[in-house]
């Protein structure tokens, strides 16, 4: 390996020269610390992508997809048409998440090229010059050991955003961030604006910059910092994903490639206690294990905000993070990508946080992104002949625009059901049978979810619960989007105590209480009629599947509750 | 929860059991009700025969022409029947026909009605016992209607029942149930219903209402739901509020 480099400083590996640090020795230590131990599938480095497409992966995926056509061929055959209202409601919801199925399995697919080529390692092994750390008395101190690109000297900004956070979640950031290894400034951006968090930052080591507007939130706070900073790169930690120390060496060496604009690596979440958090994990990990490198093939990962990596000549670019929406990160990447910049992901968990726990933080989160990616879809169609991106890159913006539309779908199935119970309009025809039906079906869904556990290695039943309970999310978005105005929401502008979960949850509650009346007609009319049918069995699940987010919102609002009474006390 | 959302939640639950109640009425309407799965309008026919086969004269008449009880509809000569008539075995005169001695008959119209299917021309040769036309009686339209019912839904069928018959044009007219004939076909009641109305004049709305034309009727059930008062309670309410 050594052969490789003629510069005689880098006679060895600074990585084996020295190891205070116990990830150091190799790329395949585990890649976190034992205080934050996220999901045990997610801690280890992650298979290569290359490596990730297994030969089964690749059978599974074809079976899935002769699944999804034989169920798109039986959906389509005019002999099973029934009644329209129903039939063009699932034929609708089922078009959207066909397709987006069909992509999505496309894009698992590309995901076999090694973002990592050999300017990559060339780059790594040359980041650190060992004779200069041993010379400046820095071997204990990795935090401030300089590093180079080729044979320029870089600079590194460390930006932590932080907006009324817990000071200690914001204490642990901060402490993480300063110790990465590879020199580098560690800005503490406070819009919450708490001395708490100015006297932490004073202690760990951070800089901390503290603004007296509040404008373009999130990307206006970190365009604040980089007027006053000047690093050629820097990174941004939401304040509580708590990065690895391997941060910088992973992801710097991508620079040495001019025309990358950003690293981004995946979001991990150690916290796993509440169904909500477990549904929103899981459904995460898919997006960063498999459609995110898918979408490096295309040119077209995108940025989600935190633990990534910037050019600051890339932004400068693009004129800054982009303030014209909640969801700057995609907006951002999209410029970039329009200006002809080059995005990297890697699948490699380089940062732990906080999945979000409680109904109101999940609203929230998919409310901004369902935002975020309707705003692509109706105010900057990627399909334009004005934009200046690639097919691949337009192909997979069209999917982002889109994605959303598959959390509405489950309005349109849970009508089905209640249509037939009350007006007998039946989706199908009356002689296709129940078990033709439940085969199509199964060719679909059972496929998806084989193939879920196949890649993830589990299901998680709470990511269906969450999916079928976040329609009205997603429809508040595109309707928020379509008028041009902003969600408010009648919870209590006090951000130190939590508000209940009802207050973001009418129309789950109101829906549930709808098919649980539904469900007593459905079993009324069956016990009459002395036969089940398939829409009672299917309204009854619907409702059981609705009710158990409303006894997990339920019992979220008891611990707060007794949380309450505690501190009162 | 803030008083906002509180107020909003009950809103939007007294607005869920409101809908709900809605729409368990218009259920329990549709319940209470069978639609047909094939029903036309058919008529009483009296067919136009001879028994004696010879050759036709004349036909008086033609095709859909509205005939008066004993009008002359074909004349016929026959030998046979002049060698009938020869032996007196036949009468000159009845309701059907009447026979002149040169052995010509005419056959004439049993009922006022329209004439329907004639089978013959002037100079053809007809054979004994061959149906000439047929005349529908005049006011005996009656619709015929098939169901196919559950038997729980068939034991609500009740003598008299109304019938709602809704024609082509989306006019709505009234009936009653007449008569019932049941067949089962893999545990379900194929009903044919013969459905009586006053409603159905010959020849009304352009002619649709003739023989032969396709309607819908909707066989009202007896109710026995534990929801039959409100329903038809509620139902008389809107009647009354002239809705």
């Amino acid at each position: 390996m050594t052969t490789l480099h003629s510069r005689p400083q880098l006679s060895a590996p600074p990585l084996q020269i020295e190891a205070p640090h116990p990830a150091a020795t190799s790329d395949l230590a585990p890649a976190s610390s034992a205080v934050l131990r996220p999901e045990p599938s997610l801690l280890a480095r992650p298979p290569d992508p290359g490596r990730a497409q297994s030969p089964s992966l690749v059978m599974l995926v074809l079976i899935a997809t002769l699944g999804i056509l034989a169920y798109a061929n039986f959906l389509l055959n005019p002999s099973n048409r029934g009644d329209w209202l129903p039939y063009s409601m699932v034929l609708l919801a089922e078009s959207i998440l066909i397709v987006q199925a069909l992509l999505s399995m496309w894009t698992i697919l590309s995901a076999s090229r090694d973002p990592r080529d050999f300017a990559f390692h060339l780059a790594r092994e040359s980041l650190f010059r060992s004779r200069e750390i041993a010379r400046d008395g820095f071997s204990l101190a990795p935090h401030r050991w300089a590093m180079y690109l080729g044979d320029a000297p870089i600079t590194v900004d460390v930006f932590i955003t932080t907006y009324g956070e817990d000071p200690a979640v914001i204490r642990r950031t901060v402490t993480a961030a300063v110790a990465l290894r590879g020199a580098h400034t560690t800005w503490v951006l406070d819009d919450g604006r708490s001395d708490a968090v100015r006297e932490l930052a004073a202690e760990a080591g951070a800089r901390y910059l503290r603004r007296l507007s509040s404008n373009g939130a999130k990307a206006g706070n970190v365009n604040h910092a980089l007027a006053l900073s000047k690093g050629d790169f820097f990174v941004i930690f939401d304040a509580d994903f708590v990065p690895d120390p391997e941060f910088l060496v992973e992801t710097v060496p991508f620079f040495t490639d001019a025309s990358v604009a950003f690293v981004q690596t995946p979001q991990s979440y150690g916290n796993l206690h509440t169904v909500i958090s477990r549904g929103a994990a899981y459904m995460q990990s898919v997006f960063y294990r498999f459609i995110q490198p898918g979408r490096n093939r295309f040119n077209a990962a995108f940025c989600v905000g935190t633990n990534v990596i910037l050019r600051r000549t890339a932004i400068d670019d693009v004129h800054g993070l982009y303030t014209g929406s909640k969801s700057e990160d995609v907006w951002t990447t999209l410029m970039l990508h329009e200006r002809g910049w080059h995005t990297i992901f890697i699948p490699q968990v380089l940062a732990v946080g906080a999945a979000p726990e409680s109904v109101e933080a999940y609203t929230k989160q998919q409310l901004r992104w369902a935002t975020g990616g309707f705003e692509i879809l109706f105010q900057h169609n990627p399909l334009s002949f004005r934009r200046r991106l690639t097919l691949d890159q337009r192909l997979q913006y069209l999917v982002t625009g889109t994605f959303y539309f598959t959390g509405i779908c489950p309005l349109l199935l849970l009508l089905v059901p209640p249509l037939e119970i009350f007006f007998d309009l039946r989706p199908m025809n009356l002689s296709t049978t129940v078990f033709t039906w439940l085969l199509y079906y199964a060719g679909f869904y059972v496929m998806q979810i084989l193939l879920a556990f196949y890649t993830m290695g589990s299901f998680r039943w709470e990511t269906l619960m969450l999916a079928t309970a976040s329609f009205p999310i997603y429809v508040a978005a595109l309707v928020n989007v379509l008028v041009g105005r902003e969600q408010k929401w009648s919870a209590t502008g006090d951000r130190s105590r939590a508000s209940s979960p009802f207050n973001f949850m009418i129309p789950q509650v109101l829906f549930f209480v709808f098919l649980l009346l539904t469900s007593v007609v459905a079993i009324w009319r069956d016990v009459g009629n002395g036969v089940p049918t398939l829409a009672m069995a299917w309204n009854v699940t619907n409702t059981i599947v609705l009710g158990s987010f409303v006894v997990a919102a339920a019992r979220e609002a008891r611990l707060q509750r007794r949380a309450g009474r505690a501190v009162i006390r | 929860m803030t008083w906002q959302s509180r107020l909003k939640l009950v809103v939007g639950l007294i607005g869920v059991f409101v809908l709900v109640a809605g729409l368990t009425l218009v259920f329990n309407q549709r319940q209470a009700q069978a639609t047909s799965r094939s029903a036309a309008i058919e008529a009483e026919r009296f067919p136009v025969g001879t028994d004696y086969g010879g050759t036709v004269l004349e036909r008086f008449v033609s095709e859909n022409e509205r005939v008066l009880a004993g009008q002359p509809l074909f004349t016929l000569q026959s030998a046979s029947l002049q060698a009938d008539l020869a032996e007196g075995l036949i009468k000159a005169n009845t309701i059907a026909y009447s026979v002149t001695t040169d052995g010509v008959i005419t056959l004439t119209a049993a009922v006022t009605g329209t004439v329907s299917d004639i089978t013959t021309e002037r100079g053809s040769f007809v054979q004994a016992g061959q149906v000439l036309a047929t005349v529908d009686r005049e006011g005996s339209l009656f619709v015929s209607a098939e169901y196919v019912l559950s038997s729980r839904d068939y034991s609500r069928i009740e003598e008299g029942a109304e019938v709602d018959i809704l024609l082509p044009n989306q006019r709505m007219v009234r009936g009653t149930v007449e008569s019932l004939d049941v067949e089962t076909q893999l545990g379900q009641a194929r009903t044919l219903v013969r459905v009586t109305s006053t409603g159905l004049r010959d020849g009304e709305d352009n002619g649709l209402v003739a023989r032969g034309t396709p309607v819908t009727a909707r066989l009202l059930l007896r109710d026995d739901g534990i929801l039959a008062g409100v329903g038809d309670g509620f139902v008389d309410f809107l009647r009354k509020i002239g809705l």
